[in-house]
């Protein structure tokens, strides 16, 4: 498959209805109107959607990024809970690849995610895209894989949307890398040349590729499965979001707020919408027909779905790069639309001083931002202002023509408060000083200078053979990808018939497992769990103190009297993950994460002497009752000073606990 | 301010076609030292050897100070993928395409390479990390490179002989100063002058030194195995006392700002000598080729023009309507660096213009073919014409040479005619033209190519100083952190402190720039020390599990006995009493099966194993030979006795800085 660039103009229309009396056409032919039919509903993709996909990915990657960041120390460094050197030693999975691996220390660690943080910054902004899309994903994925105890369905999400963005041209327009391209392309030497408007053909081009087809396919599919996996009695009886909003470990104060003053009915309304919602995005994501309105209405839904979800409990990305990954559903015919209702709102006519080189420059550069054509230059009069703005029959100058100008770019309105907040409010005057000194600034950055000729030298295009087959093993790959994206969902998801379910061979599995990719769509399903639970550290300090380290105050071990217990989603899970027998593993670095809190606080004072960890659970309650039920705790660690013994007229510590299972509460892992 | 340009002109600017000879050389040194560890991969840098990522973090985690992107790597097929990738940047570096950014990424995968297992770092890792620090700042791409010459072709769009016979777009740029450029050149004289300096024991003063250095077998190349019993005494002791002697002289005469086309000269034969011994008769990883590598740094701008003599100025007469045939002459053109070679379109001749060609050049021929046109009248064509236009070229004159042999110029002219003969779809599959390509229509003929004029913006002078400040201060720093590893880990008669200061020891260390530059020093080892394995596996059969082969007791094979220098390093570091955990995991590798069961990939199964040190005396110049062998038990000992103060100093032993190792629990 090739770009549409390549292949000249986009993709017609193609209507494909029964035949009439005359003679049908032949099967081939039907065949070519019917791949040309899917190719245009599924293979295409816009290039400006690419962009803005790339922008808001970028942007909740770098805050995913900070988030984390926020608790490197304690689960992402030697000095937390499971040291890089022990994962290795222990990996999680089959599959184990993090760059995280490489960096151990605390200062290493930070190293990391500033780098990462660089490449997803370098991703939003269209810097050598590919290659920081790349990254980027490579990055997702080694967090994700360094600490896969407190993975879910939201770190999949990140690391698909990244995978399938890596394969698609995200930096054709609205990136630096576009503003370079089309600079090299074509240059305006004068007015004249900038109110001729060069658009270069790429820029509205349609992207073809089976990426197009993976990406927005994959998203309709997670609603289909999160449909179908929910067949438990909780949700035909409407009670979910009873149940969801009594999980203390995961809501917010919001939702406490919520599950205390709604009453049941419109709970179950809320969780029958739910529902409803899914099974409407699934279709509408995925209808071949009145895209035009399906998709945005497709958006506006998730947009309120997952808002309301992330407002509501801490699921980490999930919610967030849902709401991200729906800007994909954006088409051509939706472009035109928002473009055209730009211009008719923000259209300006700019005036630039002819003989400044500075206007000049001013004017390509809005030129290059001006990506919905609000825009219209003319030669303005000889040694009269730099800029003029002419909107509705009026001419402004200074400031106000500054701000016309900024307003009639895309994000405009927000554009010239930011730019007033940036300048300290000295905007006005920094305009006045470039306005009555424009030679000064000329002469210092040089553009007084003759500019060199444009060379758009002709170096040999990358042979035609050479591209087809680049453009070859791409689909190859991406085809390679679809079908280990249909393996994993018939293989993790519980309602795929039997018949179907496949060991999966190696190469599949290992192609699933490095980027973690996988498909099991089935939040809050086939029911939501109904045990409520978070881990708690009764520990002992040499000096006779009774603490919590993680909270550094009286260890609470009553988890009945909560209303939402604040913990952020690295934490809850990872307690909700610690606690499987499966995971009994990694209680070994837990507990010398604990044994060295002293080194950590730097006061000797501090250092354990006895802990034991504890996770606390209790059922959350019936619909029409507000307090949880059967509240019990279950010693998952327990640990004394080798030889330590109390000082005499303290009390004695307390025996160990003995360690339990902490899996069998619900009658299921 | 002249004075001042004068200085910056001899010790912050290098020729940028040394820097891009530099790269070109360095690059096949960095990809020779990847085969070389490629080769022991499973040993070394997968979990299946004698050091997995998990334990060696582990033996890391108090002291730290080590990174190597390599540790994210656990399974072969995992290392593999990242030493495929890590190939890919150093030939992407030697190629010189995005030069900048691929000199960073082989720095770091070298440093991440030495990091991965810091029990097999040497002098060679050493050096090579110095040069590839220091190489980041050079614009090492200025020359020689994919990247200038797509810059080149970026820059002028030649679409006809006029165009492609104008020189001026593609004279060399002048390139800008750096302290860069003075701390590399400082780097090679300072690593010269440590070994020499510490090279004070008596058989560097008698001249023994090499003797008994070329009898250490598993530190020397098969090329020293071979001659060491044929070279005569006399020749040995001269040759160590010039090797010592050139070690001296090369900071010296790099440092000289004057007559730099008899200094430098002086010093690239003194480098050479150094460089060349090392490289073919000592197995220290990078040591020596890094050396010669680092030659094409020496060689003075003077040097370069001096060498544009010998002018053989042809014409070729190529096919306007071929786009193929265009961009093959717009590559010449910059190929050809001497100016030898005049273009003439074929049009030129169809049109009967004045051109003076013999008579047998008619314009049926110039469709056919290329045609070279010789000083001497003649014309060539086909292979002939192949032959004689590479010959003009500059360092492809040999390629020529061997066209023009009987056998090969057939088979030359046989391909060179397919290809002709379908030139036209050639450069239409690649997107070159064909048939009537247009006349230019780039810039006004009649003015000069470059039109801005010299007055420079103030903002480019401001963000020039910016840049030349900063980067100053980054090689500063670095060039500190070389100063203060070099003093940490050498005996040197005068010390500035630097090795004293710890957060530049601990850059050093993160770099894995040990500096253990006392090669040889103060004495070479006057035992030879190979190591055997006898594992017993189940038929009963003995085997050396690291070669396969039957294990060689009596010594009888020295061929057999030279692992490399990874296998060295790491073995004598293995000696120390700190790093005695390591040796569990050794065993388990070796009981695997070793190498033996790497290439077989399957576990050998050995019942019962042996991992011996034989150890025999090296006899002095002229005594019989000692042969009584020792056998120490490297397993088995907790921790062995030094063989003697003397072996490797410098590079026999782990280099470390104060935190390098600590106990292992």
């Amino acid at each position: 498959m090739e770009s549409a660039e390549a292949d000249g103009p986009a993709l017609e229309r193609v209507e494909v209805g029964p035949s009439g009396g005359t003679p049908g056409p032949s099967f081939r032919e039907r065949l070519r109107r019917a791949r040309r039919w899917f190719a245009a509903r599924y293979l295409v993709a816009d290039p400006r959607t690419l962009g803005l996909a790339r922008i808001v990915v970028g942007l909740l990657l770098c805050a995913n990024t900070l988030r984390h960041w926020n608790v490197a120390e304690r689960y992402y460094s030697n000095d937390g809970v499971l040291s890089t050197h022990y994962l290795l030693y222990r990996p999680s999975t089959e599959f184990n690849f993090s760059l995280f691996s490489a960096f151990a220390t605390s200062p290493e660690v930070h190293v990391a995610f500033a780098a990462a943080l660089v490449c997803h910054a370098c991703f939003t902004l269209g810097l050598s895209t590919r290659v920081f899309s790349i990254l980027s994903c490579v990055w997702a994925t080694s967090l994700d894989q360094r600490l896969i105890l407190v993975e879910n369905g939201g770190y999949v999400v990140v690391n698909l949307l990244t995978f399938w963005l890596a394969f698609l041209p995200t930096g054709k327009r609205f990136s630096v890398d576009a503003w370079r391209r089309a600079r090299r392309e074509h240059r305006a030497d004068t007015v004249a040349d900038l109110a001729r408007r060069h658009r270069p053909p790429w820029w509205t081009a349609e992207h073809r590729s089976l990426a197009s087809f993976a990406i927005v396919v994959n998203l309709g599919i997670v609603y289909v499965f999160n449909v179908v996996n929910k067949y438990g009695d909780t949700w035909r009886r409407g009670s979910t979001v009873h149940y969801v909003l009594h999980l203390d470990r995961m809501v917010t104060g919001l939702a406490v707020a919520l599950r205390e003053h709604l009453p049941y009915p419109a709970m179950q309304a809320a969780a029958h919408l739910t529902l409803v919602v899914e099974a409407l995005l699934a279709v509408l994501i995925l209808w071949p027909s009145h895209r035009r309105l399906a998709r945005p209405l497709a958006m506006a839904l998730m947009a309120g779905l997952h808002g309301t979800l992330g407002v509501l409990m801490r699921l980490g990305p999930f919610s967030w790069f849902m709401i991200g990954w729906s800007t994909l559903l954006l088409q051509r015919t939706h472009w035109e639309a928002i473009e055209a209702s730009h211009r008719r709102r923000f259209a300006v006519t700019l005036a630039l001083a002819p003989e400044r080189p500075l206007a000049l420059r001013l004017g390509r550069l809005l030129a290059a931002l001006d990506a919905t054509d609000s825009i219209t230059f003319v030669e303005g009069t000889p040694r009269g202002p730099l800029l003029e703005a002419r909107l509705r029959g009026e001419t402004r100058t200074g400031i106000a023509a500054y701000r016309a100008a900024l307003r009639a770019l895309p994000g405009g309105p927000i554009a010239v408060v930011v730019v007033a907040l940036l300048s300290l409010g000295l905007d006005r005057a920094i305009v006045h000083l470039v306005e009555a000194h424009p030679e000064r600034i000329e002469r210092f950055f040089g553009w007084d200078l003759r500019e060199p000729p444009l060379v758009t030298a002709h170096a040999g295009h990358l042979p035609v053979f050479v591209t087809r087959l680049r453009v070859g093993l791409r689909e190859t790959v991406l085809a390679f990808f679809l079908v280990c994206a249909v393996s994993a969902l018939i293989h993790d998801n519980k309602s795929t018939a039997p018949v179907l379910k496949h060991a999966q061979p190696w190469l599949l599995r290992a192609a699933l497992g490095y980027p973690r990719i996988f498909q099991g769509w089935g939040m809050f399903a086939p029911n939501p769990v109904r045990e409520d639970g978070v881990g708690a550290i009764d520990a002992y300090t040499i000096d006779g103190r009774r603490i919590d380290p993680l909270t550094g105050g009286e260890p609470d071990l009553d988890l009945s009297d909560a209303r939402g217990l604040g913990l952020g989603q690295i934490e809850q899970d990872y307690w909700n993950r610690i606690r499987l027998d499966r995971n009994r593993v990694y209680h070994k670095p837990l507990g010398d994460y604990l044994r060295a809190w002293h080194e950590r606080t730097g006061s000797p004072q501090d250092e354990l002497v006895a802990f034991d960890v504890w996770w606390l659970r209790d059922r959350c309650p019936d619909p029409g009752n507000l307090t949880p039920t059967d509240h019990e705790r279950v010693c998952l660690m327990s640990w004394r000073k080798p030889g330590y013994r109390t000082p005499p007229g303290t009390p004695s510590l307390p025996p160990r606990c003995k360690e339990a299972s902490a899996e069998k509460k619900d009658g299921r892992p | 301010m002249p004075t001042l340009r004068w200085l910056s002109n001899r010790y912050l600017r290098i020729d940028p076609r040394s820097l891009g000879l530099f790269r070109v050389l360095f690059g096949f040194v960095l990809l020779g030292d990847l085969c070389r560890r490629w080769q022991w991969l499973p040993a070394f840098y997968s979990n299946d050897g004698v050091l997995p990522n998990h334990n060696h973090l582990f033996n890391l985690r108090e002291s730290g100070r080590v990174f190597s992107v390599y540790h994210a790597f656990s399974h072969r097929d995992e290392a593999f993928t990242a030493f495929a990738f890590t190939w890919l940047i150093y030939l992407f570096f030697t190629l010189g395409v995005a030069t900048r950014v691929f000199t960073i990424l082989s720095a770091f995968c070298l440093v991440s390479l030495a990091g991965r297992n810091i029990l097999t770092n040497g002098v060679g890792d050493s050096l090579a990390i110095a040069l590839a620090l220091f190489a980041i700042f050079l614009p090492l791409g200025e020359r020689f490179s994919i990247d200038a010459l797509r810059r080149s072709f970026a820059s002028a769009d030649e679409r006809d002989a006029r165009a492609l016979n104008d020189r001026r777009v593609t004279s060399d740029g002048d390139a800008r100063g750096s302290l860069a450029a003075l701390a590399i050149l400082l780097v090679v004289g300072v690593v010269t002058l440590a070994a020499a300096l510490q090279q004070k024991g008596a058989t560097w003063t008698s001249g023994d030194a090499l003797h008994y250095a070329l009898r250490s077998d598993r530190l020397v190349t098969g090329l020293a195995q071979s001659l060491r019993d044929k070279l005569p005494a006399g020749l040995m002791s001269l040759w160590t006392k010039l090797l010592r002697g050139a070690e001296f002289v090369v900071l010296p005469l790099l440092l000289v700002p004057v007559a730099r086309r008899y200094t430098r000269g002086l010093a690239l034969v003194a480098l050479g000598l150094v460089g060349l011994t090392y490289a073919a008769f000592f197995d220290l990883g990078a040591y020596g080729a890094s050396l010669l590598a680092a030659l094409a740094l020496v060689v003075p701008t003077e040097m370069w023009d001096a060498a544009k003599t010998g002018t053989r100025p042809i014409r070729v007469l190529y096919d306007e309507d071929c786009g193929m045939c265009l961009w093959l002459a717009r590559l010449l053109k910059r190929l050809d660096r001497h100016e030898n070679v005049t273009f003439v379109g074929n049009g030129a001749v169809s049109r009967g213009d004045a051109l003076g060609l013999p008579a047998d050049v008619t314009p049926e021929l110039v469709d056919r073919t290329i045609v070279v046109l010789t000083a001497d009248g003649r014309a060539h064509v086909d292979a002939g014409a192949l032959s004689e236009l590479l010959r003009a070229l500059p360092l492809l004159g040999w390629l020529g040479l061997v066209i023009s042999l009987p056998g090969i110029r057939s088979l030359t002219r046989a391909i060179y005619q397919r290809i002709a003969a379908k030139r036209l779809d050639i450069s239409v599959a690649c997107g070159l033209g064909a048939c009537g390509l247009e006349a230019p229509p780039g810039p006004d003929e009649s003015e000069p190519a470059q039109t801005t004029s010299n007055e420079v913006a103030p903002f480019v002078k401001l963000r020039r100083a910016l840049a030349f400040a900063v980067e100053s201060l980054v090689v500063g720093l670095l060039f500190a952190t070389f100063v203060a590893a070099t003093e940490a880990n050498n005996e040197l008669p005068r010390r500035t402190g630097l090795g004293e200061r710890d957060s530049l020891l601990g850059a050093a260390s993160y770099a894995r720039l040990i500096a253990p530059w006392g090669v040889f020093a103060p004495e070479p080892p006057m035992k030879n020390e190979v190591l055997v394995t006898v594992g017993a596996i189940r038929d009963g059969a003995e085997l050396d599990v690291l070669t396969g082969e039957p294990p060689d007791l009596a010594l009888a094979s020295p061929g057999q006995h030279r692992l490399g220098p990874l296998w060295a390093n790491y073995i004598d570091a293995l000696r120390r009493d700190e790093t005695a955990g390591f040796r569990q995991e050794l065993r388990r590798y070796l009981t695997r099966g070793g190498k033996v069961a790497d290439d077989r990939e399957q576990t050998l199964g050995v019942t019962k194993l042996r991992t011996l040190l034989l150890v025999t005396t090296i006899p002095a110049p002229g005594a019989p030979r000692d042969t009584a062998i020792e056998e120490v038990e490297l397993l088995d000992a907790p921790a062995l006795p030094r063989q003697s103060p003397n072996v490797g100093r410098g590079f026999g032993h782990v280099p470390r800085l104060r935190h390098a190792l600590t106990p292992v629990q």
